[in-house]
């Protein structure tokens, strides 16, 4: 199919489809924050997953000394 | 159907809010800007969300003790937001009648404020400072993401235009170019690949759909965006490079009339949509000389008698030639012009205020951080990503109406915050005196 007729057949039930599908993974993935957050203080875990973060840099020089990343936290 | 999934997650989301105040609060956030009953459209669409959750982080803080949680205290940021809105509230008061939002964009801005005074008490460390970002870059990409996909499916045709609070196409462009700096962030200093990922690819989706709203205001933004990346950038050559690759593929991948479009920029001066711009800052200038200190009120420039009143009214830029525009309820199209107008020349300095305060906060992030150690690259690279979104809100919105939007007096608030934390965690210990 090429791009004029992915243009001219893009319609409203495509459009619904997609928002719908969007809203329900925003709605997940929400949830999921709320749940890091809600263990924070409580559990280590609660930084795993999306909450998940690095102390420092990404540097390229940290993958060459073989250290792989710049520290998580814990 | 959406709707029974939207109060399974309620039920869900609730017992979270009231366990954690944080929790809460970061939702009261997430539906205001995310606006979720807009793509609700059943039993589950009338619901006041924002008001809930705020009501649900007040009961919160009422029933259990948050071990992490500071007690309200005045800063900085939060006097000239509190002077800022007390001014509107005067201006509000003093309006000229029957202004149709007066009371509403007054309220919008009290509830705004009301949620960035709860910020210094509850994001007290880095966990929670890196979880509101999330829940920043959550709630606007989403509209992003939306958008973006659908550029996709439709090979460039589809015209994003965004949700009815975000106002016109050219206003819902600006939010979207504000919370790519904070997904850039996010990308660099999330620590599993997946989510890294995650918020790359919805950089580019978000990035697409800014062009699928055909602003030109929006493409000047998007250049800014791009000059300020390889300007801080570690990997200037790299980005460069990245950025033309991303230009290539907007310009193939978007339909001919937003080409034609985006050349019209080049004769600004003598495009209508541009001549009208002026019009009305002349306008909204009249206004603010006739009421230096709490101005006409909020949006009297599209009140039709005030329109009607000072359309031929000395104004600041009568050097400038414009036809006499004889219509009404124009937008002021500058969010300087649209404060000077609605609260005057003193409410004006007290916006600008706000943002060089902003400026000045992220000014004392980077001594603050260079004074501490490397673990505080992670504050520089955040307070550098929210000053862009600043810098991004100010180029932009100099051709919007766009002085109430929640996402800027967020963003300073969340640069005060990260300043709070840094100067707790550099503080000396006292060495006891012999």
């Amino acid at each position: 199919m090429g791009v004029h007729d992915a243009r001219a057949t893009f319609h409203f039930q495509e459009s619904a489809v997609i928002e719908a599908a969007l809203f329900v993974i925003a709605l997940g993935v929400f949830l999921l924050l709320l749940i890091g957050v809600s263990r924070d203080g409580r559990n280590e875990r609660a930084s795993r997953g999306l909450l998940a973060y690095r102390e420092e840099r990404r540097d390229p020089k940290d993958r060459k000394a073989g250290s792989g990343k710049g520290g998580r936290h814990a | 159907m959406r709707d029974l999934v939207m109060l399974g997650f309620l039920m869900l989301y609730v017992p979270l809010a009231l366990r954690s105040a944080f929790a809460g609060y970061l939702l009261w956030g997430w539906a205001g800007l995310m606006s979720v009953s807009a793509y609700l459209y059943g039993f589950m669409a009338g619901l006041p969300y924002s008001q809930v959750f705020a009501l649900l982080t007040l009961t919160s803080l009422l029933l259990w003790r948050d071990q992490q949680m500071y007690p309200f205290s005045i800063n900085r940021t939060l006097t000239w937001m509190g002077i800022f809105l007390a001014h509107g509230l005067m201006a509000a008061i003093l309006a000229y009648p029957d202004l149709e939002r007066n009371w509403e964009l007054f309220g919008n801005l009290a509830k705004t404020i009301l949620f960035c005074a709860f910020m210094p008490m509850l994001v007290t460390n880095r966990l929670r400072v890196h979880a509101m970002v999330i829940m920043l870059a959550l709630a606007v990409s989403f509209h992003g993401a939306l958008d973006g996909l659908k550029f996709i499916a439709s090979a460039g045709s589809h015209n994003a235009r965004g949700i009815e609070k975000f106002g016109d196409n050219n206003q819902y462009a600006l939010i979207l170019l504000m919370v790519i700096p904070l997904l850039i962030y996010l990308f660099r200093y999330s620590d599993k690949w997946f989510i890294r990922w995650g918020f790359g690819g919805t950089v580019l989706l978000t990035v697409l759909s800014v062009v699928a709203t055909h602003s030109r205001g929006a493409l000047v933004g998007l250049f800014t965006l791009a000059i300020w990346i390889v300007i801080k950038g570690r990997h200037k050559l790299g980005g460069l490079v990245a950025i033309a690759l991303a230009a290539v593929l907007v310009t193939q991948l978007a339909p001919d009339d937003w080409n034609e479009r985006m050349h019209t920029i080049q004769q600004a001066d003598e495009d209508a949509s541009f001549l009208g711009r002026v019009t009305a800052w002349k306008v909204s200038s009249a206004i603010a000389l006739q009421h230096p200190v709490f101005g006409g009120g909020f949006r009297a420039l599209q009140s039709d008698p005030v329109w009607i009143k000072f359309m031929a009214a000395p104004g600041l830029l009568d050097f400038i030639d414009t036809p006499l525009l004889n219509r009404t309820g124009v937008a002021a199209h500058s969010i300087w012009f649209e404060v000077m107008g609605d609260l005057g020349l003193v409410g004006l300095l007290l916006f600008v205020a706000l943002l060089v305060n902003a400026f000045v906060t992220w000014r004392e992030i980077m001594k603050l951080a260079r004074d501490g150690s490397s673990r505080f690259h992670w504050a520089i690279d955040l307070a550098d990503m929210l000053a862009v979104v600043l810098v991004l809100y100010m180029v932009c919105g100099s051709l919007l109406s766009a002085a109430y939007f929640e996402m800027p007096y967020i963003v300073m608030m969340l640069l005060e915050v990260i300043k709070l934390h840094l100067r707790r965690e550099t503080v000396k210990p006292r060495l006891p005196q012999t």
